[in-house]
């Protein structure tokens, strides 16, 4: 028989020393190991040694049920892990399929002839269906994204150029950046940083950062997008709006789950409260860290150290 | 007119991309599940198949695999379109020859249906 518990464990997303089987082990070897050490101190000091293995193999034994309480605490615990991921699985289907499916049955009514002669109070209706539509997709996306993040199987590490995902993040929102009247600046410097770590993460923390940056500008504001390689091991990325800023008071909840500054709810009442949350768990899963400045009515800079693997 | 064969459990999904195919000039022939789907597919040996994968019976990578095994149905292009974002799953729809590999969400009806002219073409 193989140690099949290793490559179970594996699987679970537990190193080796995590295991709670091998920890298991390894506390047997240490009891049987003190119990022969105890018995020849105990024959050394006391004239029936019999007596102190006795006692010690019984402490052993004792130690050997709790140990067995706590692996199986353990084990539960994992298994409570793999639950949350099916689940996140069952909702990223069960949910998606109905909003895909209302999203989709949308876009069929309004490619029919007769909806343009519908009085223009009907357009506004489908417009408000679609965007409660969008929020409902945004909402689940993110719930999926907050279940998944630590899973290194779901977002496994490759190699690829920060730079160029930057830009190609900034191309996708081009269009929402000029409808909301803004100037974005891009400055990277090397043209290319290449690094190793989970890509379609980091994208995730482009975009909700970006997408604070456009949400939470003023008309005519500046989104400035800076990377810096800080020596061979790690990158700089800042993201500088021109916006609302974060009110004081706001600053220490800023990161926490479900969390809106109070002008934050007042520009925008339709946000999750989750973008934020993920960027800083992304960034602490990556070993990054994180750190932002801000002055109410000013802006806001968000400032990631990143390792490049 | 060439034939599509749409295996899918949504009756929703099947009108809306189904009535759009059908408005493109194209042949739509409805599985609602993955024995169903496999039997057409052998019996029509349609043009394209557009394939989602949690479906009733027979998951859509299976169904995939036993397409690729039959030699009536293993140069049938699929295209594999599903909410499952799952790396594996794309690994092995690819490998297994799927054409694309489309999650639901990320697409508008308009986009799924250029994607299928495309590989259709």
């Amino acid at each position: 028989m193989k140690i099949k518990f290793l490559s179970n464990c594996k699987d679970l997303g537990l190193s080796w020393w995590q295991c709670p089987q091998f920890l298991f082990l390894v506390m047997g070897v240490i009891n049987i190991v003190s119990t022969v050490f105890f018995y020849f101190l105990g024959q050394r000091y006391i004239e029936d040694p019999r007596i102190v293995a006795l006692v010690v193999s019984a402490i052993s034994a004792i130690l050997f049920v709790i140990s067995y309480v706590i692996t199986r605490s353990l084990e539960d615990l994992v298994e409570v892990n793999k639950l949350k991921e099916d689940f996140s699985n069952i909702v990223s289907h069960q949910l998606r399929a109905p909003i895909t499916n209302l999203k989709w049955l949308l876009e069929s009514v309004e490619r029919e002839k007769e909806i343009k002669q519908l009085p223009p109070s009907y357009k506004e209706y489908f417009d408000l269906i679609e965007e409660n539509i969008q929020r409902m997709d945004n909402l689940v996306n993110d719930l999926v994204i907050v279940a998944k993040i630590k899973s290194p199987k779901v977002f496994p590490k490759q190699s690829f150029d920060l730079n160029k995902l930057i830009r190609d993040v900034v191309k996708s929102f081009t269009p929402l950046i000029e409808a909301s009247n803004l100037k974005i600046e891009l400055d990277c410097n090397p043209d290319k940083i290449e690094i190793t770590q989970p890509e379609d993460l980091l994208k995730t923390v482009i975009e909700n950062l970006l997408d604070n940056a456009i949400r939470y500008n003023k008309p005519k504001g500046i989104i400035r997008i800076t990377t810096r390689s800080k020596g061979r091991k790690k990158v700089i990325l800042k993201i500088q709006d021109t916006g609302i800023g974060i009110p004081d008071k706001s600053k220490q909840f800023l990161f926490q789950r479900f969390f809106r500054a109070s002008n934050a709810m007042e520009k925008d009442p339709r946000g999750s409260g989750l973008g934020l949350f993920i960027v800083k768990t992304i960034i602490e899963r990556v070993g990054g860290r994180i750190y932002f400045s801000s002055k109410l009515g000013k802006g806001t800079t968000f400032k990631i150290i990143l390792p490049k693997n | 007119m060439k034939k599509i064969l749409f295996i899918e459990d949504e009756a929703a999904l099947q009108k809306t991309i189904g009535d759009a195919l059908r408005k493109e000039g194209y042949e739509v022939v409805s599985a609602l599940d993955g024995e169903t789907g496999l039997r057409l597919a052998q019996q029509e040996t349609p043009d394209l198949i557009l394939l989602d994968l949690i479906l009733p019976k027979m998951h859509g990578l299976d169904l995939l695999a036993k397409l690729r095994e039959d030699e009536k149905t293993k140069d049938i292009p699929v295209i594999v379109l599903t909410n499952v974002e799952d790396i594996q799953g794309v690994e092995k729809a690819v490998s297994l020859g799927a054409r694309a590999y489309l999650v639901k969400s990320d697409y508008k009806l308009d986009e799924v249906i250029r994607k299928i002219k495309e590989v259709i073409q």
